[in-house]
């Protein structure tokens, strides 16, 4: 069963995404806070990461940059309602190679269909 | 601070490329922040109405959720309307003759009501005193002043997990009256109360800043003023406002 982690500050998302997911046979983890999601996340846990842009105290990408100083190879899509234009995204975040973004509102079942891609990549 | 970067850059980028549709920079970043509030809000009410679909013996839970966030969105259709309204100066004032104290306790019922209901979570450990005496009447809109009011106690539930919210009226002299808002929460942030009443003020991460600008223009058209400081003792803040009792 592959295991995912998600991180958003509304708890209204995280708990409806972890049922939602649960349901299609994923195992779920969630946190509202992110510094409490960087402070318990152990190596080799989760499959992949699915984490808000927008919270506070951490952002998305700065959690994302420091999960990766713990698990180098830890696939992560952000779940965002932002707008994402990835050039821009490139310019300002050189160094962050992230390609999955995936944007709120999203049926549970388009949501596992980006999962199951993105956990299909080498 | 990236994260800030990057959102203006997609701003002046946007801007850039609709110069010629009449959209100003303040515009696209409206757009783009109650974009945000409404598709978080969407998301929620998109997958518990799945979610109730798959397991209706959850019904009472996810029905509470869809409430929650369709009352977000009703509140943020709200606050756009009105900054609409303020903005193309077609802000106008149907001004009838009523009670404050009736208006308050009625903004408040409406209030609990909704809690109740699972519109306002983690409300349950905040208690709501107001203690009416007598009438304050006023002519003024009644719905514009209810949705200040709205919104303060809103304001007020939002940074005060636990403790007391306060209402208090008082007739001034000049023929003005003066509602008071005192919460026991944690204040208003330092780095935000100079700029507390302005659009986008906001450092809850539910909301998009506009209730409290509103509020001010409201109070405004009135000829009122509005304003709100930290509370002497050190907890909590107080929001008040005065406006004519008389036209």
């Amino acid at each position: 069963m592959k295991k995912i982690l998600v991180v958003d500050d509304e708890p209204d998302i995280t708990l409806s995404i972890k049922n939602g997911l649960k349901r299609k046979g994923f195992e779920v983890d969630t946190y509202n806070d992110p510094l409490k999601a960087l402070d318990d996340f152990k190596p080799d846990v989760y499959d992949l990461l699915l984490v808000d842009i927008r919270m506070p105290k951490l952002n998305g990408f700065e959690l994302y940059r420091e999960l990766k100083k713990k698990s180098e190879n830890i696939k992560v899509c952000f779940f965002t309602a932002f707008e994402v234009y990835y050039d821009e995204f490139r310019k300002v975040f050189p160094t962050l190679d992230v390609k999955c973004f995936i944007r709120k509102p999203i049926t549970i079942n388009e949501l596992v269909r980006h999962i199951n891609s993105e956990l299909a990549k080498k | 601070m990236k994260l800030i970067v990057y959102l203006t850059m997609i701003v002046q980028n946007k801007e850039h490329r609709r110069t010629r549709t009449g959209y100003g920079k303040k515009d696209i970043l409206k757009m783009f922040i109650a974009s945000h509030e409404m598709r978080t809000s969407i998301q929620s009410i998109l997958t518990y109405s799945e979610l109730l679909h798959a397991r209706p013996e959850n019904k009472k839970e996810f029905i509470e959720a869809i409430f929650r966030n369709a009352l977000r969105l009703k509140r943020l259709c709200n606050n756009l309307l009105d900054i609409t309204r303020v903005e193309s100066q077609t802000l106008r004032l149907e001004k009838v003759q009523f009670d404050l104290n009736e208006l308050i306790s009625s903004v408040i019922k409406d209030f609990r009501n909704q809690c109740d209901y699972g519109g306002n979570v983690g409300t349950q450990n905040v208690k709501v005193s107001f203690n009416p005496s007598g009438r304050v009447f006023v002519k003024a809109d009644k719905y514009l002043i209810a949705q200040v009011i709205l919104n303060l106690l809103d304001n007020a539930f939002k940074f005060t997990p636990a403790g007391t919210i306060s209402i208090s009226i008082r007739k001034k002299d000049k023929g003005k009256a003066l509602v008071k808002i005192k919460d026991t929460g944690s204040g208003i942030d330092k780095k935000i109360l100079p700029k507390l009443f302005s659009k986008f003020t906001t450092i809850s991460s539910i909301g998009i800043g506009l209730g409290l600008y509103i509020s001010k223009c409201v109070i405004k058209a009135h000829g009122g003023m509005i304003w709100a400081k930290n509370n002497p003792d050190g907890i909590g803040a107080s929001f008040t406002f005065e406006i004519p009792v008389r036209d």
